[in-house]
């Protein structure tokens, strides 16, 4: 029952920083993109695209957690035995995830932000816009990939 | 597949055909007009661009005054999609021509100007009649004006506090100021409302007390005759320039007929200022001007037929220019690779003497995309809808090659989703057993092998990338030196791509294993040796290609930042198959009933959410891999991109 107890904390702390990291990220890019939207509606299309950017970030966190579930029985009914020491490790598997989505989803809406702004003056640019908050993506990808391959080894 | 070949054009003609000559270049849209700094004409003449160019700029802010007043004020409803992709108004060329004779534009304009002073008027008034009703309402029960605030002797005060404070302001008032006497008006939102009478002798006392305790006093807006009654005239004037303020609303909604002849005109405008601006950039003498600029060779008959359509009086030159002249960039594809273009133009154009990426990033761009969506229906769906986004006169024809690249990208999803048995995220053991039966791995079961595909497949582009910057080496300067660069990491990377493999784990046969060894050890060498081959002193030479063996570990890094496409292509699958095990499963409901009803109506259309925030994750992430990690090997880049002199809409389709 503890590896249980440890594999839920460790699927709930991805939902958690993934869904953090995403709410602040897109809160910098949205707020942002209101204030250009106010002097020009027509570019909603574009900024929304960048507004959204962040929320990858909280469904890496999703796609851990669901992953927890799918690999250890926690998805189906009753409640599967998970051994303490494999519980941890799961925990432990999850972890890259929920860490580095938390900072992640932040600063990519920083940057996101940044792009609304070169969208607001040089609209012709939006796909450099797009891009650049992707470099900082990058690390929660990673982070993903590991994630994926210890619970699919721990399974 | 290449990089256009460009030609330096002079144009001369005679100045009376001068606007002739620009509007057909406009409409040939085949020639980039060099500006310059400075130009060389006589007084007169750039006088009167310069007249033309005030007088269509003027012009251009009224229209661009009363959309923004169209905008503000009186904004037409906007149907969502069209908050997403703005609908073109259509138009013929000749009411395009002739747009500003169609509607008195000044006429509206002043009406307008006059209407937009009187609604900031009625608005500042109604602002500030409701601020001082809200500002006297606590008030309401003073008996006396509160703007005669001295008699002979005292003077009155008012001073709103935190409620939690009043029992303090009135002790502090009563010990230490003996001739200040204080009345509780009103308590209200945690605030108390007081007023104070302090003999004169005491103000300096009261003052003192005041800022020691940080009391704040307040001086009340213009009362005449008692508060109350105040109170009640102001709340009817505010209420007066509401109406007034709707009326006006009202009268300036009256432009909004006039709305698609002002995003026209607004086009219009935009463009003959340009134009007028481009005369401002040319060489004049009395008689004639002079046209300096850039065409593609190619393209060299047209432009003399299209001038001498206009005119017979003309020099018209042309010379081969040269990469230091700086000539602006044509990107020339065959049509099946134009939307690939758009990835690359993103970037930013090659120099001119440099090779065109698009044709070597294009089946590596396709197949990240393609793993990154993963899916027969999803790949399907993505074809299906930009097809007919292509179809949509909504948007423009470059645009609508940039949407082939999702019709590409389908495709490729279309494929990658048949051979890992991805339909519609289904689980595997769903499947029929034919469609089981073609498939190559399983994402979900082999992760590992998934990532390991990923990064095979970068490894492979990272190497195309050495191997097209040998080609440019060889080209611009010897195939000896291009050799010596790159050959080594050309055999160091397939050498220790094998060696970490075996590392890893991959059984080696000892020829392989061995192989391997003096491939790497011969690139290791050669790097070390051979690739700072402009070095003058051999120690210069060795340290700098000891340093270069350093730098060749950001390969590493570049392989491993391929694994992305793993994580994307499961990212896609997990959510689809968690949306169809949550409402097409027994996870939340039994119903069979239910099951079909969610089955047609919701689940669409969160997989199409899933679709397209994917199709986000899978048009951004393999760009960059393209940028960061394939053109960082051999692509320069830096040319500026070729923009024709031409006709310009971003809101409007001309017929």
């Amino acid at each position: 029952m503890v590896g249980t107890i440890w594999a839920i904390i460790g699927a709930s702390l991805a939902i958690i920083g993934g869904g953090i990291g995403s709410s602040i990220g897109i809160t910098y890019a949205a707020r942002t993109a209101s204030g250009v939207l106010s002097e020009d509606p027509e570019k909603f299309g574009r900024l929304l695209v960048l507004a959204v950017l962040p929320g990858t970030q909280g469904i890496y966190g999703f796609i851990t957690a669901i992953l927890v579930g799918v690999f250890f029985g926690l998805l189906g009914g009753g409640t599967p035995d998970i051994s303490a020491a494999k519980g941890i490790a799961i925990f432990m598997a999850t972890l890259p995830v929920s860490v580095t989505t938390l900072v992640s989803g932040i600063y990519q809406g920083l940057t996101a932000a940044s792009g609304v702004l070169l969208v607001a003056k040089k609209p012709e640019e939006a796909g450099k816009a797009f891009v650049l908050p992707a470099l900082v993506e990058t690390y929660a990808i990673f982070a993903l990939v590991i994630t994926i391959l210890f619970l699919s080894a721990l399974r | 597949m290449a990089v256009a070949k460009i030609n330096k054009v002079e144009l001369i003609a005679s100045i009376s055909d001068k606007e002739k000559i620009i509007k057909a270049l406009e409409k040939v849209s085949i020639l980039e007009i060099q500006t310059k700094e400075e130009t060389l004409s006589p007084e007169k003449v750039k006088t009167h661009i310069h007249n033309k160019i005030n007088h269509l700029t003027e012009k251009l802010s009224r229209v661009n005054f009363l959309l923004r007043l169209v905008n503000q004020i009186s904004a037409p409803k906007q149907s969502l999609i069209d908050s997403f992709v703005p609908p073109k108004l259509i138009v013929k060329k000749k009411d395009f021509e002739t747009i500003l004779e169609g509607y008195p534009l000044d006429k509206i304009y002043k009406e307008m100007e006059a209407l937009d002073v009187k609604f900031h008027q009625s608005r500042h008034n109604f602002i500030e009649a409701d601020n001082n009703a809200n500002l006297l309402n606590p008030w309401k029960k003073l008996d006396f004006n509160p703007n005669e605030t001295e008699t002979q002797k005292a003077q009155i005060f008012f001073a709103t506090i935190p409620d939690f404070r009043e029992e303090e302001f009135i002790d502090v008032l009563e010990e230490e100021c003996p001739l200040c006497y204080s009345q509780v008006i009103n308590r209200a939102n945690g605030l108390s409302y007081l007023v104070v009478y302090v003999h004169k002798e005491n103000l300096d006392v009261f003052n003192n007390l005041i800022r020691r305790y940080e009391f704040i006093l307040i001086s009340l807006p213009k009362v005449i005759g008692t508060v109350s009654k105040t109170i009640d005239d102001l709340k009817k004037k505010a209420l007066h320039y509401k109406e007034e303020e709707g009326k006006v609303i009202n009268r300036i909604k009256k432009i909004n007929r006039y709305y698609s002849k002002l995003v026209i005109s607004r086009s219009f405008l935009e463009n003959e200022l340009h134009k007028a601006n481009v005369e401002n950039n040319l060489t004049h003498t009395s008689d004639v001007f002079v046209v300096e600029g850039f065409i593609k060779a190619a393209d060299y008959k047209k432009l003399r037929s299209a001038v001498a359509e206009q005119t017979n009086k003309y020099a018209l030159t042309f010379e081969d220019v040269k990469a230091k002249d700086k000539p602006p960039v044509i990107l020339e594809n065959p049509r099946y690779l134009k939307p690939l273009e758009a990835v690359t133009a993103l970037y930013g154009m090659p120099s001119y003497d440099e090779l065109d990426p698009t044709p070597y990033l294009a089946p590596f761009f396709l197949i990240a995309f393609g793993l990154a969506i993963g899916d027969v229906i999803y790949g399907l769906a993505l074809i299906g809808l930009s097809w007919l986004l292509t179809k949509s006169k909504r948007f423009s024809p470059n645009t609508k090659v940039f949407l082939g690249l999702f019709i590409y990208g389908g495709i490729a999803a279309t494929f990658f989703g048949v051979i890992t048995g991805s339909w519609l995220t289904f689980p595997h053991e769903s499947l029929p057993r034919a469609l089981q039966s073609i498939v190559l791995f399983d994402p979900i079961a082999q992760p590992a092998l998934f990532l390991v595909i990923t990064l095979l497949f970068g490894l492979v582009q990272i190497y195309l990338g050495v191997i097209l910057k040998l080609v440019g080496i060889a080209r611009d300067k010897s195939v000896s030196k291009a050799l010596q660069s790159q050959l080594p990491i050309l055999l160091l990377i397939p050498g220790v791509a094998i060696l970490i493999a075996g590392f890893l784990g991959f059984p080696l046969s000892p020829i392989v294993y061995n192989i391997a060894v003096y491939l790497a050890l011969a690139g290791i060498l050669g790097v070390i040796i051979f690739s700072e081959y402009e070095a003058k002193s051999i120690v210069g030479r060795i340290g700098g290609g000891l340093y270069n063996l350093y730098s060749m570990t950001s390969y590493l890094g570049d392989t491993i930042s391929y694994g992305r496409i793993m994580a994307l292509g499961l990212a896609t699958f997990l959510i689809g198959s968690t949306i169809n095990t949550m409402f097409l499963g027994n996870v939340l409901f039994q119903s069979l009933l239910v099951k079909i009803v969610l089955g047609i109506s919701l689940v669409p259309i969160l997989h199409l959410l899933n679709l397209a925030v994917n199709t986000i994750s899978a048009f951004v992430h393999p760009a960059r891999l393209q940028y960061v990690e394939f053109f960082s090997k051999f692509f320069k880049g830096g040319g500026s991109r070729f923009q024709p002199i031409a006709l310009k809409t971003d809101n409007i389709i001309i017929e």
